[in-house]
């Protein structure tokens, strides 16, 4: 599970507070953890406000700092990490640890990397998720995007792909993540369903409440997600549950799963867009580190790519390639050659976007937040349904729908029509009283004489039904859907009054109340955006709630120790020195895992010693220059000088 | 000319349906251009709905439509946008289109594929390996003559239209001239419309045009239309149509619209065999054989004489063996008339690739607007069953439930309270069951028409009917199709079987020619309160209220209360 805001915010300490507020040159009495603007600032730079813009934040970083970033992003992606994990892969790329650990050690003074004490072992260190997009974003800078055009004078003319700034936001084939929720939501709401009395949904409701939804276990697989009771679950039944118990939106109330009133009233409250943005947090927060390195760079790229727009893989592989972000080199050399080059290093290609497609792209798909075109990885061209990233955006939050807004067709033929921009709390009634035809960007519930009696059964009367249907009609309700609607009303009175599940529903008023007295919109959506989640049922490796943050940050003394004892000039001129000095000041440089600065022929070169190895009575230094194992001859060299980050 | 709007009528939904806004200021012409690729599913107040189909658009194709044409109409009237799977299935769709033709060359047939990668895959299948003969270049190869149809179905099947441009033999000639002032003695032309589809069957005698289905709604004149497209082409007709009724309809409009003698115009079906240079057949006849193995010894009407045109009337009821005679018949021009291009047997795609491709449709709400149908009001009267029967009901079991409620003793009083609110405009009585019938037919004074009587005996009464001689008329199911009563403004439904469409729609078509004076006509049907008719009645309601028509509940209490105070 990614580390995220949520998980520690209320618990940094102080002291780490003030360490954090100094190095932005904030004054001490700044609680970081009640200000929330800030933090946005600092993590993502996204806040409107008086504050730097994000290119200026980066720019503000130390060099090594930079560095360290540049390398967690590198090779962990937003996995968690040791210092020590960190180091050796910042070595294979030549990397001296010392700078690592002062950039490593200055990224959490800022607030940017937070360290995490463990009962046993090493630190675990992360960047917490909500920042991670914009670092991301400025380390790796996106390159221009393609346009194409499809030139096919036989079908009449030029077929364009929109341009990214002409496209619309539309939902892909497969039904929207929003509805799997409500439908689960609605289930939980008309059935009393017990758990077992090992603490399960029963399979008699699994079945049934599996029928409700479009989505499979099958998509979910590869991801080969864990959860508690996974012999009870199927993927796609312990992801939605998962995500419900996070959010809240359902609780256990006497052996039963039931929904929570006021936080699905919230819920209900946001807009689409709003919703999906909470929805993909959750599901990046439990996905994303099951991915590789590679994918994650691809699924952070993919975030900032313009909602609408079309997102070629190819793209995708060529930003990645220039980044030095793919896991295979040959891949980057095909993706430069012409198609005619190509030959033989399709299969490498392939092989990355059959693993893309299976872990990231489907799922996706499947939540209908991105459609897909083409067939090969060469004509693949995606497009994302919603920007993720947008909620961090105050100028991007969308206005709130009002509820009772008559935007829907209520057909002569029963049906009722609902537009993509109405309130889900529209969908929430439509639901309990009409058959669910069609959840595409436009849904279709069909009123029939069982849809509208199981309403009655809800606690809906005929009234209810007919006074929101009329306040959701644009055209008002045909008469005769009317009267039919009374009709069945007055056949199912006395039918409906004994029902057991009246009862308790009816207790509920405020399911069935129109219009709802609800949450502020404003207010549920920053307590989705940014309120801790609850325990859900994925598993996990990090426990980010129960671990102590760490507020222990070296300093060069812990960093470097005994840095004091030897004379200045060691770090701060290049300088000649007897060969036994030299010796003294390679040892050091391999204890602080530093670069030296060497002069040997009058060339000035860097080399990050390794060992010092005694041979025919002489001495040599192995170590990396340029990221190359090299044996240096000390007796070669002019000058030699320590470099020590923040010191040198 | 478009009016300026704000926002578009469209919503496109990911499984191919598109929705069309009704009140939106554009919907005629949306309407108009959406029609020409996507088939209108339903039209019920306020939203239309469509669909895009493989047919749809391969009929647009052959109408000259470009999937270009399509997109940007699609992109500009959607109000949120075309999703991507959309866009990219019309074209690929589109693009099988045009792919393979069928041409002449001298006396030789040929299939010619722009893909020679294709066509050598397809010349490798073994269900069409039989009808390919010596491969002409990497484009074409050519065809057995009598394969046309065959090959053609089976391209279809396998997801590839053909473009059939091998042209057609012209056949006996017939001089034929439709009439100015018809028999009757009333002035005649074809209605615009009318002219229109003859055109885009006709297409000027090009190799382009000779074959396909013209779509109408029922009350539009098909008839005409198909009357029209022979004296056009000026050669000898055979007309195929579902039933004797319908023989009779065509032979009258013939006689009265157009030069043709009379002994010109035969008839064939199970009483009379006359093939004469315009024969009328049933479906039922040609179909006809002693035993399930025997052979159809009617189908050599389709060699009888050297036809130039073949119309096939109700295409959408045309059953499976015509298909097999037609495919063997590609040479000559055939005509399609259907008010549905749906069937119930799903087999639309051997209508596209043996009749023919869609070569109009023309919308319902058009002709009402233009006043050429009358508009129509449905109205369910509920009648509640006497204490007795209702207790007689629940007894029974659900079988018969639904005969005791169709024939509610309480509906006659309804009936007659109509026939008084409506008295002296042009009625009939329809119902399902005969006794009923009969006791509706004594109580009301008027003459009943079943099954059971003869066709002459039949027509007779029409004509009474039609002339304003007799009036109301009790009619049995016998009268769904294609029997010709212009002027019925008024149908009262006693009984029926409710949850047919077919029988819904054929029944409505009765009384939807326009008519003098204000062009309205009411549509009734009276169904026993809460019993199992009414929940039938409700499949009605849909199927009424889908296609457009306006629809009421009332109350016996209301109509009663009206009859008695007027």
């Amino acid at each position: 599970m990614m580390l995220s805001i949520d998980d520690f915010a209320q618990r940094i300490p102080s002291r780490l507070e003030r360490i954090i507020a100094d190095s932005w040159g904030r004054g001490s009495d700044v609680r970081l953890s009640g200000s929330i603007p800030f933090f946005r600032q600092v993590w993502h730079g996204t806040e409107a406000g008086e504050e730097a813009p994000p290119n200026q934040v980066l720019l503000a970083l130390d060099p090594e700092e930079k560095l360290t970033l540049r390398t967690i992003f590198r090779f962990f992606g937003l996995k968690p990490f040791m210092q020590s994990s960190l180091e050796k892969e910042g070595l294979s790329g030549g990397i001296a640890g010392a700078e690592l650990a002062r950039g490593l050690a200055g990224l959490r003074k800022r607030g940017i990397v937070f360290g995490f004490a463990r009962t046993w072992g090493e630190p675990v260190f992360a960047v917490p998720m909500e920042s991670a997009a914009g670092w991301h974003q400025q380390l790796f800078v996106d390159s221009g995007a393609s346009v194409i055009w499809q030139d096919e004078p036989q079908r009449g003319g030029f077929v364009p792909l929109q341009p990214k700034s002409q496209a619309k936001i539309h939902a892909q084939g497969c039904r929207d993540l929003l509805f799997e929720v409500l439908f689960s939501l609605r289930y939980f709401a008309a059935n009393e369903v017990k758990l077992t009395r090992s603490g399960v949904v029963s399979k008699r409701h699994l079945s049934k409440w599996a029928q409700q939804l479009e989505l499979e276990a099958e998509t979910l697989r590869p991801l080969s997600l864990e959860y508690v009771s996974c012999e009870a679950y199927p993927d796609h039944l312990a992801l939605i549950l998962d995500i419900l118990l996070k959010l809240r939106l359902i609780e256990i109330q006497n052996d039963c799963l039931k929904p929570r009133p006021l936080r699905v009233q919230g819920w209900l409250s946001l807009s689409a867009d709003e919703m999906r943005q909470v929805l993909y947090r959750v599901w990046k927060k439990i996905s994303l580190l099951r991915l590789p390195v590679w994918l994650q760079h691809f699924v952070m790229w993919l975030e900032r790519q313009p909602a609408g727009g079309p997102v070629f893989w190819t793209d995708a592989l060529q930003w990645l390639s220039a980044h030095d972000l793919l896991p295979n080199r040959h891949v980057e050399e095909s993706m430069i050659k012409t198609d005619g080059d190509r030959a033989g290093k399709l299969t490498e290609e392939q092989q990355l976007w059959k693993e893309a497609a299976k872990l990231w792209i489907m799922p996706m798909r499947a939540f209908g937040w991105l459609e897909m075109s083409g067939e090969d990885a060469h004509s693949i061209v995606l497009q994302p349904v919603f920007s993720p990233l947008s909620l961090n955006n105050a100028s991007s939050r969308q206005q709130h729908l009002p509820e009772a807004e008559a935007a829907c067709f209520v057909q002569p033929d029963y049906e009722v029509i609902v537009p993509p921009d109405v309130s889900f709390s529209i969908h929430w009634h439509l639901d309990a009283m009409a058959e669910r035809a069609v959840s595409d960007t436009v849904a279709i519930y069909r009123l029939s004489r069982k849809s509208v009696q199981q309403a009655f059964a809800e606690g809906y009367t005929a009234n209810d039904c007919l006074a929101f249907l009329r306040a959701i009609a644009k055209t008002g309700i045909p008469e005769h859907v009317e009267q039919t609607i009374s009709q069945w009303g007055c056949a199912a009175e006395g039918q409906v009054s004994n029902t057991k599940s009246m009862t308790a529903v009816k207790a509920d008023r405020l399911f069935r109340t129109w219009p709802a007295e609800s949450l502020p919109a404003e207010e549920a959506e920053m307590r989705f955006a940014n309120e801790g989640e609850a325990q859900g049922i994925m598993l996990t490796d990090y426990y980010w709630s129960s671990w102590p943050v760490d507020s222990q940050i070296p300093g060069d003394d812990e960093l470097f120790p005994g840095w004091r004892d030897n004379p200045l000039k060691w770090y701060r001129q290049l300088q000649s020195y007897h060969s036994s000095t030299y010796k003294e000041m390679v040892r050091q440089a391999i204890a602080w895992k530093a670069h030296l600065k060497l002069l040997a022929n009058d060339k000035e070169f860097r080399l990050l010693p390794l060992s010092v190895q005694e041979r025919d009575g002489g001495w040599f230094v192995k170590g990396l220059e340029n990221g190359r194992e090299a044996v240096h001859d000390p007796a070669n060299w002019q000058a030699i000088q320590i470099l020590l980050p923040g010191i040198s | 000319m478009r009016t300026k709007r704000y926002e578009p009528p469209l919503f496109i939904l990911n499984d191919f349906t598109i929705l069309l806004e009704v009140d939106h200021p554009d919907f005629e012409a949306v309407r108009d251009q959406l029609s020409r690729f996507a088939d209108l599913v339903k039209s019920p107040a306020n939203i239309h709905t469509y669909k895009l189909t493989p047919l749809s658009l391969w009929n647009a194709m052959a109408c000259g439509m470009r999937p270009g044409e399509m997109i940007d109409f699609l992109a500009e009237e959607s109000k949120f946008g075309i999703p991507t799977s959309i866009r990219s299935e019309i074209l690929d769709i589109t693009d099988r289109y045009g792919l393979l033709k069928l041409e002449t060359d001298g006396d030789q047939l040929t299939l010619v594929c722009k893909r020679p990668a294709l066509l050598n895959e397809l010349i490798s299948y073994r269900s069409l390996k039989g009808w390919f003969g010596e491969r002409l270049d990497a484009h074409s190869v050519l065809i057995e003559e009598q394969a046309r149809g065959f090959l053609k179905q089976e391209l279809m099947s396998l997801g590839y239209p053909v473009e059939d441009e091998a042209g057609f033999h012209e056949g006996e000639k017939l001089p034929c001239q439709l009439l100015e002032e018809t028999r009757s003695g009333l002035p005649f032309a074809l209605r615009p419309y009318q002219e229109q589809a003859v055109e885009a069957f006709y297409r000027e005698g090009s190799r382009h045009g000779g074959s396909g289905v013209l779509i109408l709604p029922c009350g539009a004149g098909k008839t005409v239309i198909g009357i029209g497209a022979m004296c056009r082409l000026q050669c000898a007709t055979l007309i195929l149509t579902p039933n004797v009724s319908s023989v009779k309809q065509w032979k009258r409009e013939l006689l009265n619209i157009t030069d043709l003698p009379e002994e010109w115009i035969g008839e064939y079906d199970g009483d009379r065999k006359e093939v004469r240079p315009v024969t009328i057949a049933t479906y039922q006849i040609l179909t006809h054989r002693k035993s399930k193995d025997a052979p159809f010894k009617h189908m050599h009407l389709f060699n009888k004489r050297d036809w130039g045109l073949i119309i096939y009337d109700e295409v959408h009821l045309l059953p499976a063996p015509i298909f097999r005679v037609t495919a063997e018949i590609q040479a000559t021009r055939r005509l399609g008339l259907t008010a549905t291009l749906v069937r119930e047997d799903g087999c639309e795609k051997e209508v596209y690739s043996l009749i023919g491709p869609k070569r109009i449709d023309v919308p319902w709400k058009s002709l009402e607007g233009d006043g050429y149908l009358a508009t129509v009001e449905c109205r369910e009267v509920h009648v509640a069953l006497d204490p007795e029967a209702k207790q007689e009901y629940e007894r029974l079991s659900a079988r018969h439930k639904t005969r005791a409620a169709a024939e509610n003793k309480r509906k006659f009083a309804v009936v007659q309270a109509l026939l008084q609110k409506h008295a002296g405009m042009p009625t009939l009585l329809i119902g399902q069951y005969l006794d009923q019938l009969r006791q509706l037919a004594e109580l009301t004074g008027a003459p009943f028409i079943s099954g059971q009587m003869p066709h002459e005996e039949r027509e007779e009464l029409y004509k009474q009917f039609r002339e304003g001689r007799v009036n109301p008329l009790v009619v049995s199911k016998v009268a769904n199709f294609a029997i010709d009563l212009p002027d019925a403004a008024v149908a009262i439904q006693i009984s029926g079987s409710f949850g047919s469409r077919q029988e819904e729609a054929q029944r409505l078509g009765r009384i939807l020619r326009p008519k003098a004076g204000a062009n309205e006509a009411i549509f009734y049907s009276i169904v026993s309160a809460n019993t199992k008719e009414q929940e039938f009645a409700l499949n009605r309601q849909l199927f009424l209220v889908e296609q457009g028509y306006k629809y009421q509940l009332l109350d016996e209490q209301e109509v009663l209360q009206e009859a008695f105070l007027s």
